[in-house]
């Protein structure tokens, strides 16, 4: 079996099949239409909430940038009272923050897509929601309880997959904001406890870790030597 | 033959169509085994196109897909996962 047919069969598996055992499907088609209701509130409160989750990151990211030009004042203070130390100190932590939060931005501007693609799917589900509704007074006003079955089982299964592909679209920005709120939590105790080699934030791979703190050791030489130079210092 | 592609919609696409997309998805599952990326991605694109070409299934209308396609969006890494979540 390839990957789309191994999917296809996945998919299937999450699309409720809460209709096969009804009898007389005409008797429960407006509880259906009303647990469809209740759902497509769900999904909007849904995307609601990732809306919500994403400003707040925003302005978590907003925050920390001004907490990084405060490393980058500090350091021009120390340099002004000749302590190299704690010039280094802060624009070490300056750069490590800078670094995290450039990737924050690269993840929030990936969520914004996501987003975008869940309003999308949020407005088709509506409009499959009132064709349902739609469906279902004529079969009430049409048909028997056995052409019924035949006519609404399609009409229910395809509703069922709009939800299931909105769901899954969902759980997958939900499980990024989260991981992202994480890292925004991850910075914020980065640039307040310049703990540089918090775990959290690290790439999961010792070598990885170790170049970015050589390079991380290098730029903060190199800037450094630009704050001396803009304050008329020579370089040590 | 309706065919979805994960987080877009529905497409309608002439059965005929079916053997080259089967064909694709070997591809895709070699390309995802081997962990090559760029033969994933480009196998991945080539079968969403094809999908693509058909036409979209109206807001309106209530139908069953019969294949699913994963979303341009979906990684090698996802696609490797969700194949080893659920083994045949």
């Amino acid at each position: 079996m390839g990957l789309m047919s191994r999917m296809s069969t996945i998919f299937k598996a999450k699309v409720s099949k809460s209709l096969d055992s009804m009898e007389d499907p005409r008797e429960t088609l407006d509880y259906s239409y009303q647990r469809q209701l209740e759902q497509l509130q769900q999904v909007r409160r849904g995307v609601a909430d990732v809306v919500t989750s994403k400003k707040r990151i925003e302005l978590q990211a907003a925050k920390l940038d001004e907490q990084i030009h405060q490393w980058e004042d500090d350091a021009k203070a120390a340099v002004a009272q000749n302590r190299d130390d704690l010039a280094r100190e802060a624009l070490s932590r300056k750069q490590a923050a800078n670094d995290q939060l450039e990737g924050l931005h690269t993840q929030l501007a990936d969520l914004e897509k996501e987003e975008a693609k869940l309003v999308d799917l949020e407005h088709k589900l509506s409009a499959k929601v009132d064709a349902f509704r739609t469906q279902k007074e004529v079969i009430k006003a049409k048909y028997s309880a056995a052409e019924a079955t035949v006519h609404i089982g399609e009409a229910a299964s395809g509703l069922s997959e709009e939800m299931a592909d909105i769901g899954l679209a969902m759980q997958r920005a939900q499980d990024k904001t989260e991981s992202m709120q994480a890292r925004a939590q991850a910075i914020d105790e980065l640039v307040n406890s310049g703990a540089l080699n918090d775990p959290t934030v690290s790439s999961g791979d010792a070598l990885r870790d170790e170049l970015n703190k050589m390079k991380t050791g290098k730029t903060v030489d190199d800037e450094l030597a630009r704050l001396k130079a803009e304050s008329g210092q020579t370089a040590s | 033959m309706i065919v979805r592609v994960m987080s877009e919609g529905q497409y309608r696409v002439d059965g005929g169509l079916v053997s080259q997309l089967e064909a694709m998805d070997q591809h895709l599952l070699e390309a995802v085994h081997r962990g090559d990326e760029d033969a994933y991605h480009r196998h991945l694109r080539e079968a969403l196109n094809l999908v693509r070409q058909g036409a979209s299934v109206p807001a309106h209308e209530l139908v069953n897909s019969d294949l699913v396609l994963p979303g341009a969006d979906m990684t090698l890494r996802d696609a490797r996962r969700l194949l080893e979540e659920h083994p045949e």
